[in-house]
């Protein structure tokens, strides 16, 4: 009985001692993370949407039900205090995963100012181009008051997007989540 | 006392003598692909002779480079490797470069056959394994479908199923026939079924895989096909498409990779039906008779292993 | 054996992944580019580093009954500063390598030598067999990384190899190329040393 408790207690030391060590080093490492993630996050915005002069995290007004569906933020850009343009956080399902992207509207010119494809778990080499500029740039300039379409040859309608050879269902994917933040901009900004 | 060579080998009876050897079997199963042949030089021209050619060629001089080096016995003379390259030239799209027709033969032979031993001893088909490969590694070349005679690119029946873009569907006369986009071998259900019919006819294949296999693909599609209320065709299309028949009766039936106990053919059939048609209505791929045969060639040995006929007076523990 | 001998056997005779065929899943899974394998490598090495620094310090002090769940802590501990350490300073390494960093904790070349060696050795050659077998390691981790990333990306070190592959066989950084490479380098290096024990 009394080695259980012996036994014990220097385990209990040895974990107190991790644990106390751990803590440290996360107090030092946990803001620089913090940081770096706002960072990234900034970035990301300004590569969309590259006119504001505020961007504000507006969420929680215009996503009532919480991050319902593949929404998963709402990000209102000012400039001269009045809203300009929206900034959305999608998460629309591909074929390895959650394809996490950035979509930017203007509200002026009723436009897709750019897409931005944050993190994919697709095939590298095919659905992993998704986030390659020539894939995004296909999204420029688009309208927001039409529903996108997914073509395989050269787009003929103003509201085709070619899509990535030999990797359809990420194409598919990327379509969806833009549509889907194009529904909710038409139905709340314009 | 160096008498070895000398001395008369005597075996218990029964004496079966079989007039069948390895290149003769082979042999056959080259001239009955010979209609499937044909048919993919009718409607792919000139380029289906080139990549039939290039896999043939490179997998014979691999299977003699490999044999050489391994400081094996060179056996290409017993027409294996001709059929493997052959095979895969069979199940690759007219357009497809001929270097990766050729590195497909090369890795088949050497990766998918002389590594696990030679002939008798792969686990899996190595036809299935050099196209698998390329599949995965150059998905855009391997897919370049293009329609029959005039080349214009498309998709296969398959493919526009699974993407629903918005094509029209062949008819089904033109499927059997196989006047439609796909790999070269697996257009025409119609010169694969008479080859197939040779091989039965000489007993080289056992008819219990294809059967299983086919009806299990026929029998789900028609549940499927008619909660999609559109009855028999439906069926019969997936029957037609895609490398099926190629599959079921030339890559399914390879004597090696496939169980030898008669039920476990009809267990590794079923098996091959079910994951086809799990990939085709459920999976990423609109294909999935290559990696379904794949897949079972790993079960092979299991099944054989629960299938087999029990010893008579051998008792339960020995079974 | 002298310290020598300590440091270089687990780059060769004993590596730990090409002789002991330990810590076979993150070199399958990470390996899929050369940058991987030199920063698993690394954050690999610094963790048997520390633990079989600690673990050989207080030899005596561990009960013998309780042994493994103190070496349990001491190595998790260490392999989530390392991961927090990377998350801040190497974010780009840290997403790439992803569940590979906790999952070193598990890596038994860890936990073994730290029962097979560590506690029964002193500090100094302590830190030289973690600092070989780290070594080995992350050879080994380049060395198939290497071949995986030349042949299934085209590039070595993310740079590309003009000329020489310009359609690289994507498989190869797919999983099945990871079984691929490993197991023709494995194969390689058999022949290698049949050669070797053949003319000796």
């Amino acid at each position: 009985m009394r080695d259980v408790l012996k036994l014990g207690a220097f385990l209990l030391i040895v974990a107190g001692i991790a644990g106390l060590g751990l803590g440290y080093v996360n107090s030092l490492t946990a803001p620089v993370i913090l940081a770096q993630e706002e960072e990234n996050k900034i970035s990301g915005f300004q590569e969309v949407y590259s006119q504001a002069e505020e961007i504000k995290d507006e969420s929680a007004k215009y996503l009532p039900d919480g991050a319902d569906g593949i929404v998963r933020e709402v990000n209102v850009a000012y400039q001269k205090g009045t809203p300009a343009g929206v900034i959305y956080m999608v998460e629309p399902k591909g074929y390895g995963g959650e394809i996490q992207m950035l979509v930017a509207f203007d509200i002026a010119t009723k436009e897709i100012t750019a897409i931005k494809v944050l993190s994919n778990k697709e095939t590298p080499g095919l659905g992993a181009k998704c986030g390659e500029e020539f894939f995004s740039e296909r999204f420029q300039n688009k309208s927001a008051e039409g529903v996108l379409e997914l073509v395989k040859q050269e787009p003929v309608g103003d509201n085709q997007v070619m899509a990535i050879t030999a990797a359809t269902i990420t194409s598919k994917a990327v379509v969806e989540g833009v549509n889907t933040a194009r529904e909710h901009f038409v139905s709340n900004f314009l | 006392m160096n008498n070895q060579g000398n001395l008369l080998t005597v075996t218990p009876s029964p004496h079966l003598h079989s007039s069948n050897s390895i290149p003769a079997a082979m042999r056959d199963v080259i001239i009955a692909l010979i209609p499937a042949f044909i048919a993919s030089v009718y409607f792919f021209r000139i380029s289906a002779v080139l990549v039939v050619v290039t896999c043939i060629v490179t997998a014979v001089v691999c299977e003699m480079a490999a044999q050489k080096l391994m400081k094996r016995e060179v056996t290409v003379n017993d027409y294996s490797a001709v059929i493997t390259g052959l095979l895969l030239a069979l199940t690759l799209p007219a357009t497809v470069p001929l270097w990766v027709a050729a590195i497909g033969a090369a890795v088949a032979i050497i990766i998918g056959k002389q590594l696990f031993g030679g002939l008798g001893n792969n686990i899996f088909n190595p036809a299935l394994i050099g196209r698998a490969f390329l599949l995965a590694s150059w998905p855009v070349a391997t897919t370049g479908w293009v329609t029959p005679i005039d080349g214009v690119s498309t998709a296969t029946p398959l493919g526009i199923i699974k993407e629903s873009l918005g094509s029209e569907l062949p008819n089904l006369t033109d499927m059997f026939i196989g006047n439609i986009a796909g790999c070269l071998g697996e257009t025409s259900a119609l010169a694969l079924l008479l080859g197939a019919l040779y091989l039965i006819y000489k007993k080289h294949i056992d008819w219990r895989i294809p059967t299983g296999y086919l009806a299990t693909v026929f029998a789900i599609t028609a549940v499927v096909g008619m909660t999609k209320g559109q009855g028999l065709s439906y069926p019969v299309f997936h029957l037609f498409a895609g490398g099926l028949m190629l599959g079921a009766f030339f890559m399914a039936t390879d004597w090696v990779t496939t169980p030898v106990t008669k039920k476990g053919r009809v267990v590794f059939g079923i098996g091959c039906g079910l994951i086809t048609v799990l990939i085709r209505l459920k999976g990423g791929y609109p294909e999935g008779v290559c990696y379904s045969i794949l897949l079972m060639n790993t079960l092979a040995p299991l099944i054989d292993r629960y299938t087999k006929d029990r010893v008579f007076g051998g008792g339960k523990s020995h079974a | 054996m002298n310290l020598a001998k300590t440091f270089s056997k687990g780059i060769i005779n004993e590596n730990p992944l090409f002789r002991l065929m330990l810590g076979m899943c993150p070199a399958l899974a990470i390996t899929t580019s050369v940058e991987n394998g030199i920063g698993m490598g690394m954050a690999f090495t610094a963790v048997l580093l520390a633990s079989n620094v600690v673990v050989s310090l207080l030899r005596r002090i561990i009960p013998e009954s309780i042994r493994i769940p103190c070496f349990i802590v001491v190595i998790a501990s260490f392999v989530t500063i390392t991961e927090m350490v990377m998350h801040a300073y190497a974010p780009a390494l840290f997403e790439s390598l992803g569940i590979f960093i906790p999952l070193i904790v598990v890596n038994c070349i860890i936990l073994g030598r730290a029962e097979a060696f560590a506690s029964k050795n002193g500090l100094v050659p302590s830190v030289m067999d973690a600092l070989g077998m780290g070594l080995g390691y992350t050879l080994a981790l380049v060395t198939v990384s290497a071949v995986r990333e030349v042949l299934g990306a085209g590039t070595f070190l993310g740079i590309p190899i003009i000329g020489l592959i310009d359609n690289p066989a994507l498989v190869m950084i797919l999983p099945p190329g990871g079984f691929i490479a490993l197991g023709c380098i494995l194969a390689l290096l058999n022949k290698m040393q049949q050669k070797k024990a053949q003319s000796n």
